[in-house]
């Protein structure tokens, strides 16, 4: 299939693109591809429970700190159990397609602040208070400048703005299930005449209609859009064209109430993206590595009102027909009261960005040298986790 | 050729409007700037919704009885609040007669940035933007400056609430220490811009020197306590020494205000927002002299930009930010103030919040500390653009029912109008789908 797009996309940071230096009309052909693996990183915002998520249930100190909470919930080993809402994934743990790290966090310490903790995750950077590497830009992006052969088509971030885990140098893609051109064939005829006077219109709605065009029927509502249904469809559809590597949030975590409740839906829309993506990947899935993570984990007791505070350590669930999985990855530190961090939250063991960094290594084959200096500024990647097949 | 104030509508204002005709000169421009009735001081009522939704969410900690239904309350209380405020300065750009008070709000606003991350600064925003910004845009920097550093948003927006001296009474007791956030920021986006050679050691003492900024009930508080004790030099002038108060932070303040990289970094902004990058260095340089000449007078600087004939060139560089694109519209339409205060706040959330989000402005949310991207090119994206053409279909369905496309056309755009636009506009196979080009050209979404 032949469309028209630009070389050379622009993302948020790539300021210094001039439009006299792009030949912005490009046909290009969607099957030449870099390579067939396949990564989708899900951002969960708002600080994933991962003592609830994925339920030490084997350790003593459990019940001590959380004395209501219920215990149930498919087992996964000796000491681990999934939340029941994640019960839909235990054929997927059981094909190895299923992987958890737990008692991981990014760098961030002591503060808490959901936005900052979203922009450390995102950023990639080695400072607990937050502070962004120069540049500000997304881990993700930087690690496409070590693919080889990596192109405008190999990222994609579906939204409306692209996530700071995309945005950088290298040109990325984004474009949003609801962002429909649901215009007469006479109408588009028109725009196209106008725009033909202003080359930076021009481009833009061209790529805007052959994306339209891929998605194919019309735009759906933006509520719709938002549901993780429709964020991983559109996201298998980008994948089994050139994209290879795609990224989206998720929101809902932050249950600082009535979690029975409020988890489960959170829970059950990454269930709904995971299994979406499996389903619509069909043969693709076993080239493909799903990644969710979160900005940190929450406290390790229940809260006056049911629910949990921001905490530190949490879990990263990965998934996908490329994983050597059906394994809790952990140096788990125990919830004895002496051995929580702070007296408060799970003890992060390992630094979640050495997981993603083997991740990037053995599954899309980036160099271990620029994953410990560019893409995870200060990061030391430590033994190999071994998680893809 | 393109009359001057439909040049001027569009450059330094939100688009023409049928109710007001706008400035047509330079001094036409600063004329409107002349100071007019601040709006009323509502900290009172903010802070009383502050404490409400605290002791709310104390209650529903403790389990006590009706809490779940007070934090409900208090939460529909802040959606309201939020969209009100929204509201309000959409009826107030709407219906100012030349747009560029509004702009030059919108303006400063963006350069002194803060994020509503969490309720409380939703909250305080619209205080931070109507009462340490607005009544200064056309006064002096000196006194925004002062006022944008010690106002509790800004306060808490750049973690100076968390700051200690650390060898202050009360860091010593806490055992806590510097945060350098607000310092850096006044330096490097505020005031001097971040290549003009100052150091980490000025960073590190002018935190040191703003330890003790603080905030009550009653607004801004300066807190002894906090204060590190000593004299802190900055950019090789000393400031304090003499016991922990106010007046060495204000001094510093005014310093920075009247250094010249402060002067060429505010001038820059300003042509770079207003007419495009890159900023033409006689211009700036002559822009910053005449500030720095009339004491960190904004009047100054905008007179020298407006009377350079670079201002009044026809080509149209800069895209309008989404807001600026919906609030024209809205101009476009014949909208006044009145009817923007009587939509229902919901129609608040589907007209303008939700469409500025999807076209990559999440209002009062730009992403960090340095506020909206100038550059054309991070807003006509294709999702952007998608975004922009959905926006100008819903909008024309639902306002511009009752518009003939060639009379809106010759409202909005005038002269601006190419033979193309204006063919293709005739040529539309309806009312509606002519309406909708209109919006979604170039020449509307450029300025």
């Amino acid at each position: 299939m032949t469309i028209h797009r630009r070389q050379v996309l622009r993302s948020g940071l790539a300021l210094g693109c001039s439009l006299a230096a792009t030949p912005f009309m490009t046909p290009v052909t969607f099957a030449a591809t870099p390579g067939e693996a396949r990564l989708v990183v899900i951002v969960l915002r708002g600080g994933m429970d991962g003592l609830d998520a994925v339920r030490p249930l084997g350790d003593p100190g459990l019940k001590a700190l959380r004395p209501e909470a219920a215990r149930d919930g498919p087992a996964l080993d000796g000491m681990f159990a999934l939340h029941p809402t994640l019960a839909p994934l235990l054929p997927l743990w059981q094909a190895g397609e299923f992987a958890v790290a737990h008692a991981v966090s990014t760098p961030y310490r002591d503060r808490r602040s959901h936005f900052d903790g979203q922009d450390v995750l995102e950023n990639g950077g080695n400072d607990a208070e937050g502070t962004l590497t120069p540049g500000g830009d997304g881990w993700l992006n930087r690690a496409i400048a070590h693919l080889p052969g990596a192109r405008t088509e190999t990222a994609f971030a579906v939204g409306h703005t692209t996530l700071m885990l995309l945005r950088g140098h290298q040109a990325v893609s984004t474009w949003a299930p609801d962002a429909g051109l649901d215009l007469s064939p006479q109408t588009d005829r028109l725009l196209e005449r106008i725009y033909a006077q202003d080359p930076l219109f021009a481009e833009a709605h061209a790529e805007a209609e052959a994306l339209a065009a891929l998605q194919g029927g019309d735009p759906i509502s933006s509520g719709k859009a938002r549901r993780a249904e429709a964020l991983a469809r559109f996201t298998a559809q980008r994948l089994q064209e050139e994209t290879r590597i795609a990224a989206f949030s998720l929101g809902g975590w932050d249950t600082h109430a009535r979690q029975d409740r409020t988890l489960p839906r959170a829970l059950a829309e990454l269930v709904t993206a995971i299994t979406t993506l499996r389903e619509t990947l069909g043969p693709d899935w076993s080239k493909t590595v799903v990644m969710a993570v979160t900005e940190f984990g929450r406290t390790a007791r229940i809260n006056g009102s049911g629910g949990t505070d921001h905490g530190t350590g949490g879990a990263a669930l990965f998934a996908g027909g490329a994983l050597a999985g059906g394994r809790v990855l952990t140096d788990w530190p125990g919830l004895r009261e002496s051995a929580l961090f702070q007296d408060r939250d799970l003890m992060p063991t390992r630094d979640l960005r050495a997981m993603a960094a083997w991740v990037l290594r053995d599954h899309l084959a980036l160099p271990r040298s620029a994953l410990e200096g560019a893409v995870f500024p200060g990061l030391e990647m430590g033994a190999p986790v071994r998680l893809i097949a | 050729m393109i009359p001057p104030d439909t040049l001027a509508a569009f450059r330094f204002g939100y688009g023409p409007s049928p109710h007001a005709p706008g400035p047509r000169s330079a001094a036409g421009l600063l004329a409107s700037l002349r100071p007019r009735n601040a709006a009323p001081d509502d900290w009172a009522a903010r802070h009383a919704l502050l404490t409400a939704r605290q002791a709310a969410r104390k209650d529903r900690r403790e389990q006590k009885d009706g809490a779940e239904a007070r934090n409900t309350a208090i939460n529909r209380a802040l959606r309201n609040q939020r969209l009100k405020d929204h509201q309000t300065r959409l009826a107030e750009t709407v219906g100012a007669p030349s747009g560029f008070d509004q702009r030059l709000r919108a303006f400063w606003d963006d350069h002194f940035t803060i994020e509503a991350q969490a309720s409380t600064l939703t909250l305080l925003l619209p205080h931070f933007h109507s009462q340490a910004i607005a009544p200064h845009i056309g006064g002096r920097f000196r006194d925004m400056l002062r006022a944008a550093s010690t106002h509790p948003a800004m306060l808490l927006y750049l973690d100076q609430t968390r700051s200690f001296g650390p060898n202050s009474r009360a860091g010593q007791r806490r055992g806590r220490g510097l945060n350098e956030n607000l310092a850096r920021e006044i330096l490097e986006l505020h005031t001097l811009g971040v290549d003009a050679g100052y150091a980490q050691r000025d960073v590190r003492e002018f935190a040191e020197l703003l330890t003790g900024l603080h905030w009550d009930a009653e607004g801004f508080r300066f807190r002894p306590q906090r204060a590190e004790p000593g004299a802190e030099e900055l950019l090789g002038q000393r400031y304090g020494g003499n016991g922990a108060d106010l007046s060495p932070v204000l001094a510093a303040l005014d310093d920075l205000a009247a250094h010249p990289s402060t002067a060429r970094h505010l001038a820059g902004k300003l042509v770079v927002h207003f007419i495009g990058a890159p900023a033409p260095t006689d211009l700036v340089e002559e822009m910053a002299a005449a500030y720095l000449a009339a004491d960190t007078s904004l009047m100054a600087l905008y007179d020298v930009m407006l009377d350079d004939r670079r201002a009044w060139a026809p080509e149209f560089a800069k895209i309008r930010l989404p807001y600026e694109l919906i609030a024209a519209a809205c101009r476009g339409a014949g909208f006044n103030a009145t009817q923007i205060l009587d939509q229902r706040p919901g129609m608040i959330a589907r007209d303008l919040l939700n469409p500025q989000a999807r076209m990559g402005q999440i209002p009062w949310k730009p992403g960090g500390p340095d506020g909206w991207a100038e550059d054309p090119e991070t807003w006509i994206t294709p999702v952007g653009l998608a975004a922009r053409l959905r926006w100008a279909q819903a909008f024309t369905r639902r306002h511009l029912g009752q518009h003939d496309p060639r009379a809106f056309l010759a409202a909005t755009l005038g002269e601006r109008a190419s033979p193309v636009l204006r063919s293709a506009v005739a040529g539309a196979e309806s009312r509606e789908a002519g309406l909708a080009l209109v919006l979604a050209s170039p020449e509307f979404n450029r300025r």
